[in-house]
């Protein structure tokens, strides 16, 4: 790695001013952050050459790997792109959020190095855990769960990795108090404020995975006698989802920066804004039940309480944010005088440029496919059609592999230039890269979705076509597993042009000045009427589109469970 | 009452220059973005008919 790329033209308090966003950056803070943004992509590397694997799997006209291992790779996608590929972008992420939108030195920064030294040193010993893996030992996928034993290595390694980002993240939570101290009565930026509920949020998560791997660990090496399944799995859950949870919050977090500065947008209101993500801490990660709504230990009304009632104030927040940044892009845009009449705000917005589209992408997509299927899967009626289906994973790719990943994408194509100050290399390549990717991981997505609802396709097991000893017969699906099998294979060719794009601008990519490379709204007065006072009438018809979807699909889950009971007619 | 402010002449934004098109033109990106929504959207749709035809046809 050219060393030189954690460097800039910082003033003698280690200061340098965005030329874009105008924040002030000290190299305290921006540093680190260039660190993990360049982990997370490694990270990417690894999980994207585990999905070819996988998905050449299950595509079982190809059926590339025996089931050993499939459950291997298996394991290594989803470590590294469900845990590692997020968690370090999202440290990076509490990094920009804080200190940098602040203004601020990060505190304490040998805590990051740390916290980043001991994240990568832990991730490395649980990839090490799954790859030495055998029998008698079982691969931990992404739910390790007891009473099926890991390898040890595994659980420490998971116990470290925990501790390691708690560590990274003190310095973010010391640079807030110290903010809040130093200026009592100002408000946190949005961006800040949205970055501190991600951190509430992911404080609780690692804590439920503290609690759950450290007794864990003490069962597998034999410190413990014996481990309670049902214990373990209401305990797992707390990160097992959580950490989900946590993509989903600082994803929005970064939809509010990028649309601001990639597309000039404005937040109508920041109160309400704020709401929601209050609301997120409060109920978002109980969403996390509808994993043990079909297990014996816990009553009626506690998966009422979390799968109904709770349910509906995540969702309620999830509707304030899918109205409030499509409105602050078209409020800013429309006050900017950069599009007229019902969606010339949309038309005119710089599709052309790859933060843009692929938040934008994220933005829609994540709406459509992963936030409906989401709502509709933590209802606790409806999730019995699809509890343990391939529609799961059809699911959560929705939400992860499409939402939070193209966000993810976006953020990290304008910290190329803004934090690393290097042009794009392959500039087409950066243009299409979003439009591709969106394309095919979006088709991989339904075809997923339809495999699990209309063949109840299970979701884990590597060969379907002919289970031995069992009436079940999913020949039917082979068609859908050979369009996700063709998509999927796309859908990794747009992900490794991301990396292309990224690695190859950080070591070969011109230097320049950011300012002459991305859009620049500065200039633009928005002058007239009030933010409240301008039309949103385009946003009033797409997000009135996504709630009809919304009810469609609601209405028909409740049709075919309603069918459910013809079985026993 | 902020509707009929908002679709008032003039009211519409503030905007910068209303007589200049450069000010609403479209990006290049704006339709292939199109395009793959669309395409997204097709699939959709035949999703759903294939699911509900699951249903109803057997």
């Amino acid at each position: 790695m050219n060393l030189a790329l954690l460097s800039a033209p910082y003033d003698e308090d280690g200061f340098r001013s965005c030329s874009v966003t105008g924040l002030k950056l000290h190299r305290s803070a921006e540093r680190p952050v260039k660190l993990f943004v360049i982990t997370a992509v490694v990270a990417m590397v690894l999980g994207g050459i585990a999905a070819l694997l996988v998905a050449l799997t299950r595509w079982e006209a190809v059926g590339l790997l025996p089931a050993a291992d499939f459950y291997k790779w298996l394991s290594v996608h989803a470590w590294s792109l469900l845990i590692f590929w997020m968690v370090f972008m999202e440290i990076a992420i509490l990094y920009v959020g804080g200190p940098m939108v602040l203004g601020r030195k990060l505190p304490a920064p040998k805590l990051a190095w740390t916290g980043w030294s001991l994240m990568v040193g832990s991730a490395g010993l649980i990839l090490y855990a799954v790859w030495v893996s055998s029998p008698p030992n079982y691969q931990p996928l992404l739910t390790s769960y007891a009473p099926l034993e890991s390898h040890p290595l595994f659980y420490l390694g998971a116990i470290l990795f925990i501790l390691g980002a708690v560590v990274a993240a003190l310095p973010f939570f010391t640079s807030i108090w110290q903010e809040k101290v130093e200026n009592p009565d100002r408000s946190l930026p949005l961006v800040t404020f949205g970055a501190f509920m991600t951190s509430i949020i992911a404080l609780e998560a690692l804590l439920g995975g503290l609690i759950t791997y450290v007794p864990t660990f003490l069962w597998r090496i034999g410190a413990l006698e014996s481990i309670d399944a049902s214990w373990y799995r209401q305990m797992y859950w707390t990160i097992g989802h959580g950490t989900q949870q946590i993509n989903l919050v600082a994803m929005i977090t970064v939809w509010y920066f990028m649309t601001y500065v990639a597309g000039g947008a404005e937040v109508i209101s920041e109160k309400v804004s704020r709401s929601a993500f209050i609301l997120y801490v409060f109920f978002i990660n109980l969403g996390a039940a509808h994993h043990i709504l079909a297990d014996p230990v816990v009553s009626s009304g506690w998966r009422m309480w979390n799968c109904s009632y709770a349910t509906y104030g995540a969702v309620l927040a999830s509707l304030i944010h899918a109205f409030s940044i499509p409105a602050g892009l078209e409020v800013g845009r429309r006050r900017k005088g950069l599009g007229d009449g019902w969606f010339g705000w949309l038309k005119s917005a710089p599709w052309s440029d790859p933060g843009f589209s692929a938040t934008t992408f994220s933005i829609i997509l994540f709406g459509f496919m992963g936030g409906i299927t989401g709502v509709l899967m933590g209802q606790m009626q409806l999730n019995t059609l699809r509890h343990n289906t391939f529609a799961v994973p059809g699911h959560f790719h929705g939400t992860v592999a499409v939402g939070t990943t193209l966000a993810f994408m976006g953020f990290a194509f304008y910290g190329i230039k803004l934090l690393f100050r290097r042009d794009w290399v392959a500039k087409w390549m950066a243009k299409a890269q979003p439009f591709f990717y969106a394309g095919a991981m979006g088709i991989v997505v339904l075809a997923m979705m339809d495999i699990g609802i209309i063949y109840g396709v299970p979701r884990r097991h590597p060969s379907v076509m002919d289970l031995p000893g069992t009436a079940f017969d999913f020949s039917a699906s082979a068609p859908l597993f050979g369009v996700m099998g063709v998509t999927a294979v796309l859908a990794v060719l747009a992900g490794a042009a991301f990396v292309i794009v990224a690695v190859g601008s950080l070591l070969f990519g011109e230097e320049t000045r950011p300012s002459e490379m991305l859009p620049d709204y500065s200039g633009l007065e928005t002058v007239g009427t009030s933010a409240h006072l301008t039309s949103m009438r385009g946003t009033a018809a797409l997000t009135a589109f996504l709630l009809f979807v919304l009810g469609l699909f609601y209405a028909v889950d409740w049709m075919w469970l309603a069918r459910l009971w013809e079985f026993g007619a | 009452m902020r509707d009929e402010k908002a679709e008032a002449p003039g009211a519409d934004s503030g905007r910068r220059d209303p007589s200049d098109p450069a000010n609403d033109e479209t990006d290049p990106g704006y339709w292939p973005a199109m395009i793959v929504l669309g395409l997204l959207f097709v699939v959709s749709v035949i999703s759903f008919v294939r699911s509900l035809t699951a249903t109803f046809g057997a």
